[in-house]
């Protein structure tokens, strides 16, 4: 697909998005107190408001262009490249489940610590490492470290989890 | 001149330099892992500080609020972790040079620059300290919504081509920073009831997990034969692991520039050294010849970042002394600590007893050769430190960006909203949105907003309305320089434009 029309199908969903965002989730998601007028500062819906106007006249614009340019603009101005290698890999997406599982159950129920020690093991094992001394001595050494600095330097309490709570 | 030969005595003590030595160490040390900021290092030690003699625990406290700001560029060029938000913006090119096998280089160079523009700080500390101060207060909320504004649309137009992209992703960060309560009438924002967010979303994690987690992300994707590589090559040839001379002298124009603006907006109350970076990135990049070569590993995309968000460190101290307001939350908490260590500040430590003043400002510049000397002993412990496989730094990189992003706030939220982020990072760079200027649309945003809403209630207040902002001869002026800039800009294009079309 040419340049020129892979970009107005990007700017067709995302001026799309921005009208969902402007007319359900704004007037959804920000009460303006009633009365509230000039005097008192504008309401809290007007930064949202003006964000969104700026995005779509600025997307407008570029579809403008895009419709008015006699030729594919790749051609006549410079664009830096999609970066492919940020791709959605069957690794990446391995690794995302496992930091979602991480972050929403492992460290609400086993702790930081354990879920941590969970969670590197289970990237490593993603990664290709399979060396046993590797995937039990690496986890642990990373949790104590983190620990040592965390909790006994820092003082920061990381969560305990459900499971060692009292 | 016995005040200043007092002060210099005091600050030169065996005592004093060992502190200093210890706090710029330990700053180091500190300021390289993630979630940790300077105030954070700095709000650390200010217990502790309290048990020594006041000229140990203060040249302590100053040393380490300068190690951390360098020591946070060294993961960020390694990889791609910024130890604290100011560090963000040295990533754009440190972490591309690193990928070239050139990571000592860059340290090297962001340790110079972070020397460099800390001591053109702390000399315009000591030498017109009263009149920046005078300078940086005479800026009200209007001259600052003009700026920041500017910043944002000059950052958004040129971090991507087509320009239209990096505006947008600076808008939808500045959306995201309307996240939380209204500053004016404390009713939620886009918080869709959820009251972990009424607080707003932390920089933290909007930072570890854009830059930091999306990289990770992104690496995952590489051959196992690659994830078992080393996490970071080193090029063998002598001159990829130096700064050479030539190097550092070409970079010496921006320094001194970048180092300029840190310290001007170091003086103003609260902008930070997050904002200066990254400014003095973008002023980089327009300034320079070969603006293309940015982000792809250029020495002065590192050099910029470094000088200002470090020249930031000590104009901090220029309200702060000047006046006795501090500028920011480092230089409150600096305030503290000589409060508590009973060292008077503010015009009348000047005239009265200004031998503790100049014992500060020895400290500060024996805390900037001690952080040169530690510095290079750094580089060679992260060689050390980060050159194991990668698929053992990224799973460690992984968790400690979450128990990071934990830390400040401690919530579970920051850990799972890191998570997001990284996999939103992702998402934007396949499809060639940058990812920076959504961070700076971010950062800026609640300055912006609580400037322009102050602006527009004080308008109600005069007779010219909106137009009173003309009657202040700081907004003039910064509108005139701005109007130049702009003219001198479009100059620029329409002669480069002219020269590279071919004839009809």
């Amino acid at each position: 697909m040419p340049r020129r029309n892979s970009e107005l199908l990007e700017l067709g969903c995302l001026l799309a998005s921005l009208s969902l965002f402007y007319f359900l989730v704004i007037p959804l998601a920000v009460s303006d107190p009633q009365d509230f007028g000039l005097d008192q500062g504008l309401p809290p819906s007007f930064s949202p408001r003006l964000v969104a106007i700026l995005a779509a006249v600025l997307m407008l614009f570029r579809v403008i262009r895009l419709l008015l340019a006699t030729q594919d603009l790749s051609y006549a101005e410079p664009t830096d490249e999609d970066d492919t290698s940020a791709s959605f890999s069957p690794r990446t997406i391995a690794g995302m489940a496992a930091a979602a599982l991480f972050a929403l159950v492992l460290v609400p129920v086993l702790g930081f610590l354990l879920g941590g020690a969970v969670l590197v093991l289970s990237l490593l094992v993603i990664m290709g490492e399979y060396r046993p001394t590797v995937l039990v001595l690496h986890p642990l050494l990373v949790m104590l470290a983190i620990w040592a600095l965390f909790e006994r330097l820092l003082s920061v309490r990381l969560p305990p989890g459900l499971l060692f709570t009292d | 001149m016995e005040h200043l030969i007092a002060g210099i005595n005091l600050a030169i003590s065996f005592e004093s330099l060992l502190a200093i030595i210890v706090g710029v160490a330990a700053g180091q040390v500190l300021g390289a892992i993630p979630g940790l900021t300077a105030s954070m290092a700095v709000a650390l030690l200010i217990p502790y500080s309290f048990y020594f003699d006041p000229w140990v625990g203060i040249p302590m406290l100053l040393g380490m609020f300068k190690g951390s700001l360098f020591g946070s560029s060294t993961t960020a060029i390694l990889i791609r972790t910024p130890g604290t938000p100011a560090a963000s913006a040295t990533v754009l090119d440190g972490y591309p040079l690193a990928q070239q096998g050139k990571g000592a280089k860059a340290i090297k160079m962001a340790l110079y620059a972070s020397v460099f523009g800390d001591t053109f700080s702390d000399i315009c500390l000591i030498f017109c300290a009263s009149l920046l101060a005078l300078v940086a207060l005479s800026f009200g909320p209007a001259e600052y919504t003009i700026l920041i504004a500017l910043a944002l649309f000059s950052l958004g137009m040129l971090s991507s081509r087509p320009a239209w992209k990096g505006l947008l992703a600076m808008l939808m960060g500045v959306t995201i920073g309307i996240i939380g309560l209204d500053p004016i009438t404390a009713t939620e924002r886009l918080t869709f009831g959820n009251p972990e967010l009424e607080e707003g979303i932390g920089l933290i994690p909007m930072l570890i997990g854009f830059l930091a987690v999306s990289e990770v992300f992104r690496q995952m994707g590489s051959s196992v034969s690659d994830l078992s590589g080393r996490a970071i090559q080193y090029s063998k040839r002598p001159e990829d692991n130096r700064v050479s001379w030539s190097e550092f002298r070409d970079c010496v124009p921006t320094l001194f520039k970048a180092s300029a603006l840190g310290t001007v907006i170091g003086a103003m109350p609260g902008l930070g050294s997050t904002v200066a970076a990254f400014l003095a990135y973008g002023q980089a990049r327009r300034a320079s010849p070969h603006p293309e070569r940015f982000g792809k590993g250029e020495l002065q995309g590192v050099a910029a970042p470094e000088a200002a968000n470090n020249a930031v460190s000590g104009a901090n101290l220029i309200p702060l002394l000047a006046f006795g307001i501090p500028g920011d939350i480092a230089a409150a908490l600096i305030l503290s600590a000589f409060m508590i260590q009973g060292i008077n500040v503010g015009p009348l430590a000047f005239t009265e007893n200004p031998t503790p003043l100049y014992a500060i400002y020895t400290a500060l510049l024996m805390a900037n050769l001690v952080n040169l000397v530690l510095g290079h002993g750094l580089v060679h412990i992260a060689r050390f430190a980060f050159g194991v496989p990668r698929r053992l730094l990224l799973a460690s990189v992984l968790v400690v960006a979450s128990a990071g992003s934990f830390a400040l706030r401690g919530s579970l939220f920051d850990v799972q909203l890191v998570f997001l982020f990284g996999a939103l990072g992702l998402l934007m760079v396949r499809f060639g949105f940058p990812t920076v200027p959504l961070l700076i649309g971010f950062i800026l945003m609640p300055i912006l907003e609580e400037n322009l809403r102050t602006v527009l209630l004080l308008a109600g207040t005069y007779d010219e309305h909106i137009m009173f902002v003309f009657s202040r001869p700081a907004f003039s002026t910064l509108c005139a320089l701005i109007v130049v800039g702009v003219a001198l800009f479009g100059w620029r294009r329409w002669r480069k434009r002219a020269i590279t079309q071919p004839p009809r």
